[in-house]
């Protein structure tokens, strides 16, 4: 009898031991209770005893940003969503200030990495403009990637007018053809850029799916600047394939953007490889964008910072490198900026460049004067050993000017008489 | 044999409820640590026994894992393993799956430890760099903010700000805002890097805790380098005297805004007393606009406080608040530009009508239709103000719609008066609107006379230096 009870105890106990403590309740970590309660930066009527580990309520939830992440993921974590909607009114309803702001972002940034579901229903449940837009810039940035689709959701259901540019990027990282699927059904603004966005990442990672998805995509998208990030896209996952292809479209207008574009990433990538591809495309337009889309930043103007950081010197050597009707009208304006940071390197550089090449790059360095300090320009025009180019590249300088233009040039330029001779017959014979 | 039945349920049942009991009372052991998929509990600290094949494409895999995962994981990960994920990550070379890891990857590390996640950060080439940066900004708890910072801090200053946005001072804002006293801990110790641009941000969320600690700093600050006066006539200065005025005035115009915050009443005490200097009454219009986002009541009730001649610049700055984006029936829409222009009309006609075109245009770019009505309903004396400050100035692109948009007035009154407020604004656009003029469903006659007010470039130049005016 007694070792048949000792056997159904021995029995019973586990059993009864692990039922009590599976369905035992998590307690919220007391050292969160504590600095939640024990905050300097809250007034001390804001302090007081908690009733319990379960009093969610007691939780000084507006001094979350307080503590450290660790003791606010763990609070968050283990709270039941009813506390979790108490606490987000409870932000929301915080005097407007930077306390209400750090506090809202705090909660609605950690929520969002533990549980995006709840996080997007709360945020889009606060109706304060104010916080509400806090909460969901905090739940768009914070999100885990896997978690996209919940920002998705959110973007729908707000019904505004709001970009969806940076979801897209991010999301197309990983799944784009999820986020195509949201694109093609938000019924909010889509832009061509966000287009764009999601060409550039499903071309580096699917070309194929990238580019049956753009043919049947509404025609507003199918746009040079679309059409810029799937190349761009594409020559990352093939390189061979996407030059083929853009040369074979070299000679229509709407891909010449995408031309410039790979031109631009592959330069700041490699100058070789650019120069790669600047050869695979036939001679002509085509060639002459990707070019100029190198040259053109030393002569055109940027407002703000200069995002590829070209050096002159660098893209003038590199320009000789190429057959010369893709140089000869830009190569002036880069080596007059190469000019204004070393004259001296300018010269000797122009001293040893190949004489069959150099009477064309002194053309096109005259053409570039600089209006301040004509001088130089003019002495490389004049340093021309063909007379016949010499003088035509002072004429096309000169033809389309006014009088007044041309005069107060030449007041500019100290001449010796025999080039004083030379510019006069120039003149004459426009 | 009955005593011994009982005798037997009850020592069961005694032993089944206290094992109950010490199974529900007992404390629970720490959750155990979720390492990525894998990565064998016994291996996991030691990198060098990590066979670098798997690991990779274990790692590599970062971003498809929940958070909860990856933050468990690098809790009990040692610096030179999570260095050596973040070599792994950069290796990955497919674009958009090496930035969409390196997000992850860093979203996770800066709650972990932010000084690693700055100094892998600042390895990275420049394009993964910024994915890494954005990862840490977007999601930096208040205590990683100054590791964002400092990453930020090393970027050209040009490459992280324009005219009209400042990443750094983004951050600082948002940092400062939580912990004033460490983003001035921070500021101090960076003097040599041109950091006096950002002490607004300082001041500003520092006086919304502590406004007497602040106004001592700043003063203290000013004091010692008091700012030159601004030269007349154009006088060329030096850029540091030119930024430092900037950044005193700002520092003058955040405090009191940061007071604000901190006891409004207090706050409209000091301005109503000291409107009459110049650093109070520089920050009049922003004091004014935030006041409203507080509360329209009690800035209605301020803004009757103040002396006559500062009640516009005071309006001016709730103008300031009305957002094209909310809309009148928003659950909050008290800065909808409904809303913030039936405020308006509470005073005077001359108190707001240098103000309300930016609401006006706010509300057109909003929903053209309903202010189009909410204009048919005004008084005769209100509505000819409201319309003399109707924005009407034409671009190219904007003709179309612009015409569009006030054709749908209901009020035939109203359309016309605004349709020949709209051409004699479009000398920008001329073509482009002579183009909408024939294509609209007005008489010829209406279109030509409309055509006709379109001003030639040139006219609106003549009139505008006849006049002396812009």
């Amino acid at each position: 009898m007694w070792l048949v009870l000792a056997a159904a105890c021995f029995l019973v106990a586990p059993l009864a031991f692990a039922i009590g403590r599976i369905g035992a309740p998590r307690p919220p970590d007391r050292s969160i209770e504590h600095a939640l309660r024990s905050s300097e930066v809250r007034a001390p009527e804001t302090r007081g005893a908690a009733a319990g580990p379960d009093d969610f309520a007691n939780i000084r939830i507006e001094n979350l940003c307080d503590v450290g992440f660790d003791q606010a993921y763990q609070l968050l974590r283990s709270a039941p969503r009813e506390a979790l909607t108490t606490w987000s009114r409870r932000l929301e309803a915080l005097p407007a200030g930077a306390r209400r702001t750090a506090a809202v972002k705090t909660f609605f940034k950690t929520l969002a990495q533990i549980d995006a579901r709840t996080a997007v229903d709360l945020a889009l449940a606060l109706d304060r403009h104010d916080p509400r837009w806090a909460a969901i810039g905090s739940v768009s940035n914070a999100v885990p990637v896997a978690e996209l689709p919940e920002v998705a959701r959110m973007f729908t259901a707000l019904n505004e007018k709001v970009s969806v540019n940076d979801l897209i990027g991010t999301w197309s990282r990983s799944d784009p053809a999820a986020a195509a699927e949201f694109l093609a059904a938000y019924p909010g603004d889509v832009e061509n850029e966000d287009v764009a966005s999601l060409m550039m990442n499903w071309a580096a990672l699917d070309p194929a799916a990238a580019a049956n998805w753009l043919a049947h995509a509404e025609p507003k998208r199918r746009v040079p600047e679309t059409y810029a990030s799937f190349y761009a896209g594409w020559v990352e996952h093939d390189r061979a394939a996407a030059f083929a292809d853009l040369a074979a479209r070299a000679g229509d207008e709407t891909f010449l953007k995408a031309i410039e574009t790979v031109a631009q990433n592959l330069f700041t990538e490699s100058p070789d490889a650019a120069r790669a591809f600047i050869l695979a495309l036939p001679a002509g337009a085509g060639r002459r964008a990707a070019a100029g889309q190198i040259t053109g930043y030393f002569s055109r103007v940027y407002l703000g910072s200069d995002p590829l950081k070209l050096k002159a010197d660098e893209v003038s050597k590199w320009l000789l490198t190429l057959p010369d009707d893709v140089w000869h009208e830009e190569i002036g304006q880069v080596i007059s900026r190469w000019r204004r940071d070393d004259g001296a390197a300018v010269e000797a550089w122009l001293a040893q460049t190949p004489f069959a090449v150099r009477d064309r790059v002194l053309a096109s360095y005259c053409r570039a004067f600089d209006w301040d300090e004509p001088s130089t320009g003019f002495g490389a025009g004049f340093a021309i050993s063909d007379p016949h180019l010499r003088r035509e590249t002072f004429r096309r300088i000169f033809a389309d000017m006014t009088e007044e233009a041309r005069e107060a040039l030449l007041e500019k330029i100290e001449l010796s008489p025999a080039h004083a001779r030379e510019i006069t017959s120039v003149l004459e014979r426009l | 044999m009955m005593p011994h039945r009982r005798v037997f349920l009850t020592t069961l049942v005694s032993v089944a409820a206290v094992s109950f009991a010490a199974g529900r009372l007992l404390p629970k052991r720490e959750v155990a640590t979720p390492v990525l998929p894998g990565a064998p509990e016994a291996q996991r600290h030691t990198p060098e026994s990590l066979p670098p094949s798997d690991l990779g494409i274990q790692i590599a895999d970062i971003a498809a894992l929940p958070f909860d995962q990856t933050y468990a994981s690098f809790k009990s990960t040692s610096p030179e393993t999570l260095r050596s994920y973040c070599k792994q990550l950069q290796d990955i070379p497919v674009r958009p799956k090496r930035q969409a890891a390196l997000a992850a990857f860093f979203k996770a590390l800066i709650h972990v430890d932010p000084g690693l996640a700055k100094d892998l950060i600042l390895q990275l080439n420049k394009a993964d760099r910024w994915t890494a940066l954005f990862a840490i900004r977007d999601t930096a708890p208040p205590r990683s903010m100054q590791a964002v910072a400092e990453v930020l801090l090393t970027y050209d200053r040009a490459d992280i700000s324009s005219c009209s946005w400042d990443m750094l001072a983004d951050t600082l804002d948002e940092w400062g805002h939580s912990d004033p006293l460490a983003l001035k801990q921070f500021l101090e110790n960076r003097g040599d890097q041109d950091v006096e641009r950002y002490y607004g941000e300082l001041v500003r969320n520092w006086a919304a805790y502590d406004p007497e600690a602040a106004q001592e700093w700043m003063n203290d600050l000013i004091a010692r380098r008091p700012p030159s006066p601004e030269l007349e006539n154009g006088g060329s200065e030096l850029f540091e005297e030119h930024a430092w005025r900037s950044s005193v005035e700002e520092m003058l115009t955040a405090w009191v805004r940061g007071f604000l915050e901190h006891d409004a009443d207090a706050a409209m005490q000091y301005v109503l007393v000291n409107v009459a200097t110049p650093q109070v009454s520089n920050a009049l219009v922003s004091f004014a606009g935030e006041l409203f986002a507080m509360s329209p009541d009690r800035a209605r009730d301020f803004i009757h406080r103040l002396p006559e001649e500062q009640r516009p610049r005071a309006i001016d700055g709730v103008a300031e608040k009305a957002n094209a984006f909310v809309r009148s029936n928003a659950r909050d829409n008290s800065t909808s530009p409904r809303f913030v222009a039936e405020w308006m009309l509470q005073f005077p006609a001359d108190v707001w009508e240098g103000s309300i075109s930016n609401v006006l245009h706010q509300w057109k770019a909003a929903d053209a239709g309903e202010l189009l009505s909410w204009m048919g309903d005004l008084t005769a004396e209100t509505r000819e103000a409201v319309v003399r400050r109707f924005p009407t100035y034409v671009l190219r692109e904007t003709a179309e719609r612009d015409f569009a948009s006030i054709m749908q007035a209901r009020d035939a009154g109203l359309r016309d008066v605004l349709l020949e407020k709209l051409m004699r604004g479009a000398s920008d656009a001329r073509e482009a609107m002579i183009d909408v003029l024939g294509r609209s469903v007005l008489p010829a006659a209406e279109q030509a006379r409309l055509a006709a007010m379109i001003p030639m470039p040139s006219e609106v130049m003549s009139v505008a230096v006849d006049d002396g005016s812009e």
